[in-house]
């Protein structure tokens, strides 16, 4: 425990040189390495849902072939649900900012931690050499029979999404273990930021759920070499059981997406209404519900699957919960507003978005948990546009307001609010522009997935394409913006926005290599905006 | 640096107590393996179902295992932190509600609406047919 | 015994004292151990539904596994957890040769159950109950009987996986005992190896009767 001299320098400066970012343990080097990945992969996956979206502008064949697209469609899900929005915010924003709001000096495993950034990336490069081996086609959930058809291409993606599972796993393990036993003196569980409340919630599920991806995808994996006949229909097996095991983690898998998120909007809405936010208690417990309730309702993706009606009723029975915790989350945060003296910022411009944003996609999925509408919604898409009100329209957004809330703190500069501003403001139309227009088509029946539509649904695709064009526009603009301020010398005061949490208050920008330079002893709660006026 | 902080890691072992759960652990599995070679076969009871009744104690005898390996071996009876048998025994509650619900879609497909199993049979008809005969005669 | 070489265990940088470090890495392994039995659960539940979809295919095949040699297996693998927790236990008592020698005694168990678990597949094997297409075994009724025996080779294969890691931790224990003097203080590595061990053995005593007495 010796005190090296370094240890006072900012964490960016310590050591210099690739070796050093790669064999480091320091949680803030592995979240930023973090975002670093999946800033490409998102780009990646994006440009996948450009060309896509593109070919759909005529209902014709214009320049991708069958196969292709249905190969687009397929790695733009796979690489958006388990190479960004599942690690995403966890991994990134979650890996920076959980010890320094805290207070503790690292995560509880540093070289766990280490562990699975490099299990990230192996996983990474497996997607890669699918994408190099042929045409994964199966979609993102790899329903059998059709993934059981021996293509070589879903065969490594099925492997690379086994090894992201496991990185999920220990780092939620991390997590928990951090939030659990590294909390600085003070440091009750009601003065927790409710960004570690919605990570804390993540992570159990990634601890538990994760698991039964696993066994899935291995059970898959054996199907394909060895046709053992569980879920292969023609041997004797139940494709249904292997939508069950499926559901069982993506279903909660879901709200790994989204919880974090919901963490990020209340730092974003507090800090920037300056306001206590309103029942803290009941959005840091909303996220808790969440999880548990996650767990009972995967079934309800499989309405029309062959599963039993019984089944069927109870899950549809079950989902309509899911409603109360996300609702007094939205409610609790449209009063946090109320009365507030909000400054929009940047990042608040983001965190009024996922307001709006959730609103939507939360509500659409009532609608899609009524089992009578669903049989007619089901497979439409009014179905695609839902989940990306919640993993795009919420996650992503949420993501991106994150990143420029703490954008000083890990890095020491800041950018420029005006192109910030404007970039938002276009994520913002192209994203609704490109989804809402899916709503109306998919109530009127229009299948998702398919290469050909009616051509009485090409306005709404062509409108959608606009949308896309509109968000990567935005989005590459808040990105040029973000990377242009690094040119700059550092400028970003300690605490830019006026928070009340220990990473704004306690520690430099950037942070030194522990964190801090004494342990900080923490003395009021993390949004108590209006005893001092801050 | 921990010194003068009277606090010790974990629980001491009791060699004498271990010895006696391994002695219980054995006894337990020749206790399965006697319900497994029980002759119900010979016994003349036909208004019970001695095979449900085998395997629910191969089943208590199981569980009963589960828990002397968790408490002791593990160690969760030593734990102090409540939470570490909450988070090690919750996961069983998933699980269970995971077979529960797999079961409420298996075991009932069809139970409303009939006609709904034929439509979607993932069974083979050959197989029904191995089921009735499995249903008449007790193997 | 212990050589004058050994050192005592410091604290890593991060924790502010032993009982911090401890009871994290403790909590640790149990949420690591949850995730498991999650894993080897859904496994069972898989198990139990194909039981429910094919009872006449795991009738037929049951009798095909030797009870005898799952027994053997079944005492191998307890044995080994009771060896496993001596050698915490004289971890603690600074026993560091005792430690050792039930170290290698859990080591020797273990590769009897592996050797036993290889007698089984070479029969299978030989008999040609095996999963999928491969399967060619005489005198079978039921369809649906190379669904137990690739359920038997998944189930105990990820199963046998989890022998070798557990062993992959005792050699781990054996080559940390020669570096580091245990005390009351610090026996953790046999601790969490012992902890492990015993999780092997906790979904042993659920599939063995699943697959070996049930059916």
């Amino acid at each position: 425990m010796t005190a090296h001299v370094h240890d006072n320098i900012n964490y960016l400066k310590t050591s210099k040189g690739l070796k050093s970012w790669l064999t480091t343990v320091d949680h803030k080097r592995i979240g930023l390495m973090y975002l670093a990945s999946i800033l490409v992969f998102f780009i990646t996956g994006g440009l996948y849902a450009l060309l896509f979206r593109l070919e759909l502008w005529t209902p014709n064949k214009d320049f991708l072939s069958v196969d292709q697209y249905n190969n687009f469609f397929t790695m733009h899900g796979v690489i958006m649900v388990f190479l960004v929005v599942v690690p995403g915010i966890p991994g990134a924003l979650g890996n920076f900012v959980l010890p320094l709001q805290i207070g503790a000096k690292d995560l509880a495993f540093p070289k766990l931690n280490l562990t699975s950034l490099y299990l990230y990336w192996l996983g990474a490069i497996l997607a890669v050499i699918s994408l190099l081996a042929g045409h994964a086609d199966s979609g993102w959930t790899f329903y059998a029979p059709y993934s059981l058809s021996k293509n070589p291409a879903v065969m490594w993606m099925l492997t690379a999404a086994f090894l992201l599972g496991f990185s999920s796993i220990l780092t939620g393990l991390n997590f928990i273990v951090t939030i659990h036993k590294m909390r600085a003196p003070g440091m009750t569980w009601f003065r927790m930021p409710l960004f570690i409340w919605a990570l804390y919630a993540t992570a159990i599920m990634q601890v538990f759920a994760t698991p039964v991806l696993g066994i899935t995808l291995i059970l898959m994996l054996v199907e394909n070499f060895f046709h053992i006949g569980i879920f292969d229909p023609a041997l004797g097996g139940d494709p249904i059981l292997m939508q069950h095991f499926f559901w069982f983690y993506s279903h909660p898998a879901v709200y790994i997406i989204v919880v974090p998120a919901f963490g990020i909007a209340s730092e974003l809405i507090a800090t920037f209404s300056k306001k206590e936010i309103f029942g803290y208690k009941f959005i840091a417990f909303s996220s808790v519900a969440i999880t548990v309730i996650g767990f009972l309702v995967w079934g309800h993706h499989m309405f029309v699957a062959g599963q039993s009606e019984v089944a069927d009723t109870i899950f549809s029975f079950l989902t309509f919960f899911t409603a109360i915790p996300s609702a007094i989350k939205v409610f609790n945060w449209t009063t946090t507003l109320y009365k507030g003296s909000i400054e929009l910022r940047t990042p608040m411009l983001y965190g009024l978005q996922v307001l709006f944003n959730f609103t939507i996609g939360g509500l659409t999925g009532i609608i899609l948990a009524i089992l009578s509408v669903d049989i007619h919604l089901h497979d439409t898409y009014f179905v695609v546009s839902h989940f990306h009100y919640v993993a795009m329209g919420t996650t992503m957004i949420a993501f991106i307001g994150g990143i420029h809330y703490w954008w000083p703190k890990m890095t020491g500069r800041m950018y420029n609010e005006v192109v910030g501003k404007f970039a938002s403001l276009l994520v913002f139309v192209g994203f609704n522009t490109v989804f809402f227009p899916q709503l109306i088509m998919g109530s009127q029946g229009s299948p998702r997935r398919y290469y050909h539509y009616l051509p009485d649904f090409q306005i709404f695709h062509q409108i959608s394409t606009i949308g896309i064009i509109i968000l990567a526009v935005g989005l590459f603009t808040a990105l040029i913006n973000l990377l242009m301020s690094l040119r700059r010398a550092p400028d970003a005061p300690q605490n830019p926005w006026g928070a009340r949490t220990l990473e704004w208050e306690f520690a430099e920008t950037p942070p030194v290599l522990f964190n801090f330079k004494e342990t900080p002893v923490v003395t009021h709660g993390p949004y108590e905006f209006a005893k001092e006026g801050a | 640096m921990e010194h003068g902080h009277d606090y010790q890691p974990g629980h001491t072992y009791n060699f004498q107590i271990l010895g006696r759960v391994y002695a219980g652990l054995l006894v337990l599995a020749a206790l399965m393996i006697g319900f497994f070679l029980m002759p119900i076969e010979r016994l003349p009871i036909d208004w019970l179902d001695l095979h449900l009744i085998k395997r629910l104690l191969i089943l208590a005898d199981a569980i009963t295992m589960v828990g002397i390996i968790a408490g002791f071996l593990m160690g969760l009876k030593y734990e102090k932190t409540k939470l570490n048998a909450v988070i090690f025994l919750s996961n069983f509650a998933f699980l269970t509600i995971f077979l529960l619900f797999v079961m409420a879609d298996i075991g009932m497909r069809g139970a409303m609406d009939p006609s709904f199993t034929k439509q979607l049979n993932w069974k083979s008809p050959v197989t029904e047919e191995n089921n009735k005969m499995q249903e008449a005669p007790a193997p | 015994m212990a050589s004058t070489t050994l050192q005592e265990h410091e604290v890593a940088h991060h924790f502010d004292d032993l009982e911090q470090e401890f009871e994290s890495q403790k909590f640790g392994m149990w949420l690591f151990m949850a995730s498991e039995i999650m894993m080897f659960g859904a496994l069972l539940v898989g198990g139990l539904f194909l039981l429910y979809l094919h009872p006449d295919a795991f009738a037929e095949s049951r009798p095909h596994l030797d009870w005898r040699l799952g027994a053997l297996n079944t005492f191998f693998l307890l044995t080994g957890g009771f060896t496993m927790a001596r050698a915490a236990g004289f971890a603690q008592q600074r026993e560091q040769g005792k430690v050792r020698t039930n170290l290698i005694l859990s080591l020797l168990l273990a590769c009897g159950f592996l050797v036993v678990k290889t007698i089984e597949y070479k029969a299978k094997f030989h008999h040609g109950l095996l999963p999928g297409h491969a399967f060619h075994g005489e005198g079978f009724t039921s369809l649906h009987a190379h669904i137990f025996f690739g359920y038997y080779f998944v189930a105990t294969g990820l199963h046998a996986l989890h022998v070798l890691i557990g062993m992959g931790l005792m050699i781990w224990c054996l080559k940390v005992s020669k570096r580091v003097q245990f005390t009351r203080d610090y026996y953790t590595p046999v601790e969490f190896a012992g902890m492990y061990w015993a999780l092997v053995d906790l979904v042993w005593v659920f599939l063995f009767p699943l697959l070996y007495l049930v059916g």
